[in-house]
């Protein structure tokens, strides 16, 4: 069985639903009759996101279900799943998992803390662009790790199953 | 034989700390940034099964971190609602709007408070003052803890992994 395969499209179709139900929200708060299922799409992302109006990007008068950074990360994310096969090869791409994650956090949390310690202002495009970057690069992270883990799982699995 | 050790119990561990991150009123603000606060339930999830491994264990895999995280996030998704269940019930607005108090003074002593957009503390306000709990809310723990554990469970990985890791699947990728 093809594991790779199997295992990227399941992460390629899980970030595209999960980016759908972010556009859906606004798209369907416009609606009077769809307004219900706009408001389950928002409280589903309540837990993950503070959903400030000023900190989120506008779609048809209404914010989309996430903010500007974590909308930018699960898109970036979307974006980087779909490239990843033609750039997977790419040597920068291929570096170890932490050097990549490391690169990939490095702007936003140096956005976050600087913008904590009052040292500057982050504007929402600064937190679209590092939340973009981090998400972009987080699927040469996860989806090698994702594979590899399946892959182990499924051949291991008699030899050493949950204790 | 070698037998790796346990996985519940690091996975519970992993589990409570996720649990407490998200179920205590405020402190599951962590969560706003990007699941934060779940992820490093699962990823301390793999550092206490990787404390437990021994030298003449096998090393540590990635499996592992996908097992550990998810496990975890199951776990945290309990004690999440447990301790979201005893702020509501047993112990009411009052307990809320004390760790609510504390946490307001700990972010104006730290100047947090001043910098914050009103929107955002408008928003802080009125989740200390409505106390309802939805299941839908509830329900909602099972799918995120467990996604966003297991997230935390490859980061756990990309840092325990000893460096004689082994060997990746021929193909690994479509």
């Amino acid at each position: 069985m093809h594991y790779a395969r199997i295992t990227y499209t399941i992460v390629a179709l899980g970030a595209g639903l999960w980016c759908a139900l972010i556009l859906a929200a606004p798209l369907l708060a416009t609606s009077r009759a769809l307004a219900p299922v706009a408001d389950l799409i928002y409280a589903f992302f309540r837990p993950l996101c503070h959903q400030l109006m000023s900190r989120s990007f506008l779609v048809a008068g209404h914010p989309l279900a996430v903010c500007v950074r974590c909308s930018s990360v699960y898109f970036g994310f979307l974006v980087g799943t779909l490239a990843f096969p033609l750039l997977r090869k790419l040597p920068l791409l291929r570096a170890e998992g932490l050097v990549l994650l490391g690169c990939a956090c490095a702007p936003m949390a140096l956005d976050v803390a600087l913008s904590c310690a009052g040292l500057y202002e982050t504007t929402n495009a600064m937190r679209a662009a590092t939340g973009a970057w981090f998400g972009l690069i987080m699927p040469f992270v996860f989806i090698p790790a994702a594979v590899e883990g399946i892959h182990q799982l499924f051949l291991i699995r008699h030899h050493h199953p949950i204790q | 034989m070698n037998d790796t050790p346990g996985k519940l119990m690091p996975a519970l561990y992993g589990g409570i700390i996720m649990g407490v991150i998200s179920g205590i009123p405020f402190l599951n603000f962590v969560n706003c940034l990007c699941c934060a606060g779940v992820m490093f339930g699962g990823f301390m999830a793999v550092f206490f099964y990787k404390k437990d491994l021994k030298a003449t264990d096998p090393p540590l895999t990635n499996s592992d971190g996908l097992q550990l995280g998810a496990l975890a996030g199951v776990f945290g998704a309990i004690v999440g609602i447990i301790l979201t269940l005893i702020f509501h019930f047993a112990l009411g607005g009052a307990a809320s709007e004390a760790t609510g108090g504390m946490i307001m003074q700990l972010y104006d002593s730290l100047g947090i408070l001043k910098r914050m957009p009103p929107e955002a503390l408008e928003k802080m306000q009125e989740g200390m003052r409505n106390q309802a709990i939805s299941p839908f809310a509830l329900i909602i723990g099972f799918i995120i803890d467990p996604l966003f554990g297991l997230i935390g469970g490859v980061i756990g990985y990309s840092v325990f992994k000893s460096r004689m890791a082994p060997p990746a699947p021929p193909n690994p990728m479509p």
